[in-house]
């Protein structure tokens, strides 16, 4: 969870991840925020994140995306 | 059960609604004939008269604005129809006497043979309309479309008219709604007089004759069809050719004309060669230079033509049948001018 | 068999009667036969070709599921013999071999494609090149070969289910001729929409009662796509197509009309066409994807393409975008620019780059000349000048001291991207490029017909057509705005009886009276016709 919220500073350092869960639908991220971000990602935990993944439900908080990578770890 | 029934009944309702529109946008569609081009209701109004129509006559224009079948009457006792279109070919013309037979037997059919010399692609839309447009659903209208129409018509604009005249929307008047049901009769049982004078070039009527003349095989087809149709159902055939001042006949028509009669043991006879007993005169009988007669003329020729037939073959007279009578009366007193 | 005549409306009844006289069970066996009897009749020959994309994506399929269904077991027991870094390599084998099926299969289908659309465009080149560098003349001669029906449209929606497949998102449909009836669905394969696995299998396949409404149903949303495609579209398919021809003559405002009606043509030949196929599919008690969302309201050029033709959009959004976006290659070469310090830059990489391909096919996807590219990639640079400007559009908003929720700033913003998707769209009605610019030049030339008032006179449309066109046009957007609040076509059916049936009868006289079908009228030729 550390690590994603890191990433996350490293993309929008202003926002507090801990509470924020409209990372998407309020438009704090672009398209191309959350690209860099699944990049990081897919380097950092060495998934596979594909077009099903996305969504906003999937990215619009922190805890969203742990989920998510959580999911695609135990794969 | 009882749901069921009613939400059947309900659909056949619904079903039916669609129906009686679409048929209301057809009639409201077609174009009316009333005024002018008659000739468009001549296939529609034979229906109402089909009981009191012992004899039929189908051929092409010359057939329509040559016999009167008032004269018939009036003379002769005949009940007759003139069920002839503008342009029409042989096929149709068979089945006009199809569609004639299957709504009531007849008693003599007479097929004029003019339009036997036309090819077997002959296609006019126009005169394919109005001849068929006016005719009731059967299977002989559907096999008289498929014999008829151009390559690039549709079935279903003939079965559906709205198909094809839907356009017309930027051009109707009040008439077409006001006749859109309108059953009266615009045609003197299919007969169109016409009053215009206009000579023909004074002088003998000379035929061609040649070897380059033949008849269609498809022509050749729909006749023998008709003949074999009416001597199938025991109904007595003619073959004529109507009067006409015009030069595109050829005497060799009229022989090869003849071996079909004969191997039907019937008769055939080209009215052109008893012009004298007749007594047209086309510097007076005709409306166009001779190709038609004008209702002086179909007087004259329907005169001779009623006595023709009275004398050689059996029809009923019906001069004193009274339903036959008052229909003739009606018919006579009304001017088909006056609308 | 074209999908607006009689022909068809008899088939389709015809399948419809026996669809539902079948047991429940074996009705999709009606529609496969259906699909493939329609098929054949555009022509036997074209078998050939959806015989190929069905068999070779049902084998591919089944062999890269097969490949995962044994890594599966193999791996479940050897569970414990196995470390980490070997599953990895092993799961890593498995992929590659999985990727290989797929490969070969995707370059099999779009190969075909490709060659189909584009050998002519290919020798053209060719000869060119021939003509310019060495002087020959001896041309190569064209093809001129004839797409096969609906080429394009099943074999995306196939290709889509062999990669979905690929990635493991749903079993493979198992029954070859399921499979088949996936493929070649007859409603949908003349102009989609392209169907994903997912939710049109569920539909196929589902055992549906016979219900009276939905036939209803169905026959409301065909006769509301025939309205739209007859009524309007057909209508002004010549004008436009004449304005354009005829630029000399029409200049001016007789250009922005025909581009404005062309936009009108165009989306009610579309989506109407669409909404035959979808109330036909409903009959059968299938749904099909919504292809279209009232896309001339859209606020962007990106809503736009949300809106118009969303299963293609939605196609190329995940099977090309989105594998190109999130490529380890291309994230990679956007971390290095990043890295190198143009951040801006590295992180428009991922995203610009794949959206530059998406629309490039896209381009391709309309049609094999220049002038579709050049439509693509304007559609490309107008989403990035979008995207990049976005600032600046956001400082004049609040200079102007509007919001973007003002019905000022709503309109402006639709008006705009109406305009742009219309002017893009000269491309399409022009014969190439460079004519394609000089009527958009045109339009700017004739200030002389902008006087309004003559502009009637000089339509090559008739004005009766003209006036019925745009109350066409009218009803058809107040459709789509009430659409907007629910569906149509339930409201109508909560009115009472002799509403529905007024409502009913309007639309199918507008359709058949109004509609712009069959051979003209000439009054001329039945008033003198021949004696």
């Amino acid at each position: 969870m550390e690590t994603i919220i890191e990433i996350l500073k490293g993309v929008h350092p202003e926002v507090d991840y801990e509470t924020e869960t409209g990372l998407i639908d309020k438009r704090i991220f672009d398209s191309f925020d959350v690209v860099s971000i699944v990049g990081e990602l897919m380097d950092e935990f060495d998934i596979e994140i594909t077009a099903e993944h996305m969504v906003p439900e999937n990215f619009n908080s922190a805890q969203a995306i742990f989920k998510l990578v959580k999911s695609l770890e135990e794969e | 059960m009882k749901a069921i029934i009613l939400n059947t009944m309900k659909t056949i309702l619904k079903v039916m609604l669609i129906l009686v529109l679409v048929i209301t946008l057809n009639r409201i569609f077609m174009p009316k004939y009333i005024h002018e081009n008659q000739d468009g209701r001549i296939t529609q109004e034979y229906y109402p008269q089909a009981k009191y129509s012992d004899v039929i006559f189908v051929g092409s224009s010359t057939v329509h604005s040559g016999i009167d079948p008032r004269v018939l009457w009036n003379e002769y006792g005949i009940s007759s129809f003139v069920r002839a279109n503008a342009s029409q070919t042989m096929w149709i013309s068979y089945y006009m006497i199809e569609d004639a037979i299957r709504v009531r037997k007849p008693e003599l059919v007479c097929i004029d043979t003019t339009f036997i010399k036309y090819d077997d692609d002959f296609v006019e839309e126009p005169s394919t309309r109005k001849s068929l447009d006016g005719m009731r659903m059967s299977f002989s209208k559907i096999n008289c479309i498929k014999a008829s129409m151009g390559k690039d018509e549709k079935m279903a604009d003939y079965i559906v008219p709205l198909f094809r005249f839907h356009s017309r929307w930027k051009e109707l008047t009040l008439d077409d709604f006001r006749y859109a049901y309108y059953n009266g009769a615009v045609t003197v049982n299919g007969y169109l007089p016409d009053s215009e004078v206009s000579a023909a070039q004074p002088g003998e009527l000379i035929y061609t004759k040649g070897d380059d003349v033949s008849i269609s095989d498809r022509n050749r087809e729909y006749l023998r069809k008709a003949i074999e149709l009416c001597q199938r159902k025991g109904i007595q055939v003619l073959l004529f050719k109507i009067p006409a001042h015009s030069s595109n006949w050829s005497e060799t028509y009229d022989e090869l004309i003849n071996e079909i009669a004969n191997e039907y043991n019937i008769s055939y006879i080209n009215f052109d060669l008893l012009n004298d007993k007749i007594g047209l005169d086309y510097s007076k009988d005709t409306p166009d230079e001779g190709s038609h007669l004008n209702s002086d003329g179909a007087v004259k020729f329907s005169s001779y033509f009623g006595g023709y037939i009275k004398d050689r073959f059996n029809i009923t007279d019906r001069k004193n049948d009274k339903k036959y009578a008052i229909n003739w009366n009606r018919i006579i007193s009304t001017d088909p001018s006056v609308k | 068999m074209s999908f607006i005549s009689i022909d068809f409306a008899l088939f389709a009844i015809a399948v419809l009667v026996l669809y539902y006289c079948f047991p429940k069970k074996y009705r999709w066996v009606i529609l496969l036969i259906a699909s493939y009897v329609f098929y054949g009749m555009t022509g036997i020959e074209n078998f050939a070709y959806i015989l190929v994309t069905t068999v070779s994506a049902y084998i591919c399929a089944w062999l890269i599921e097969n490949r995962g269904t044994k890594q599966k077991i193999y791996l479940s027991e050897n569970k414990d013999k196995l470390t980490k870094e070997e599953k990895k390599s092993y799961k890593a084998s498995v992929k590659k071999k999985q990727k290989l099926i797929l490969t070969v299969c995707l370059i099999l289908n779009f190969g075909i494609l490709l060659y189909l659309k584009y050998v002519d465009w290919s020798i053209a080149y060719i000869n060119l090149f021939r003509l310019t560098y060495f002087g020959r003349i001896d041309f190569i001669p064209f093809k001129n070969l004839l797409l096969p029906l609906g080429i394009s449209f099943y074999t995306f929606q196939t290709m889509g289910y062999l990669i979905d497949i690929y990635y493991g998102k749903y079993e493979r449909e198992r029954n070859f001729f399921r499979f088949a009836l996936f493929v070649s669905f007859f409603p949908q394969i003349i102009q989609g929409p392209i169907s994903r696995y997912s939710s049109l299998a569920g539909e196929l396949f589902k055992e549906v009662l016979f219900d009276f409404t939905r036939i209803k149903s169905g026959f409301y949303k065909v006769m509301w796509g025939l309205f739209k495609k007859l009524v309007i579209a057909d209508r002004l398919a010549a004008y436009v197509s004449d304005t354009i021809a005829q630029r000399e003559t029409y200049k001016g405002l007789y250009i922005l009309l025909a581009v404005f009606f062309y936009s009108m043509q165009i989306y009610g030949d579309f989506s109407g066409g669409i909404d035959v196929a979808f109330g036909v599919a409903e009959m059968f008690g299938i749904k099909l994807a919504e292809n279209f969302e009232r896309p001339f309201f859209s606020k962007s050029i990106s809503e736009y393409w949300q809106r118009w033709h969303i299963t293609l959009g939605t196609w190329f959004k995940d099977y090309i975008f989105y594998p190109l976006s999130l490529n380890k290659g291309i994230i990679k070469l956007g971390k290095f620019v990043r890295e190198k310090g143009a951040e801006s830059l590295g992180k428009r990489i991922p995203i610009y780059i794949p959206m530059f391909i998406v629309w490039f096919a896209t381009g391709m996807w309309h049609g094999s000349q220049n002038r579709y590219l050049v439509w693509g990639l304007f559609n490309f640079v107008f989403i990035v000048l979008g995207t990049e400007l976005e600032p600046v559009s956001n400082k004049i908003t609040l200079k102007l001291k509007l919001k973007e929720t003002d019905v000022i700033m709503k309109t402006y913003r639709v008006f705009k991207t109406f305009w742009l998707m219309s002017f893009l769209r000269i491309f399409d009605i022009s014969k190439d490029v460079p004519s394609a610019f000089n009527a958009f030049k045109l339009i700017f030339t004739d200030w002389s017909s902008f006087k309004l008032i003559n502009v009637y006179e000089n339509l090559s449309l008739p004005k009766e057509d003209f006036i019925v066109a745009v109350v066409a046009i009218i009803i058809m957007f107040a459709f789509d705005l009430i659409q907007r609040k629910g569906s149509v076509r339930e409201r109508i059916f909560r009115l009472p009886l002799p509403a529905q049936w007024v409502i009913l009868s309007l639309l199918i006289t507008a359709v058949s009276v109004f509609g712009y079908y069959g051979p003209g009228y000439d009054a001329a030729s039945f008033i003198y016709g021949a004696f």
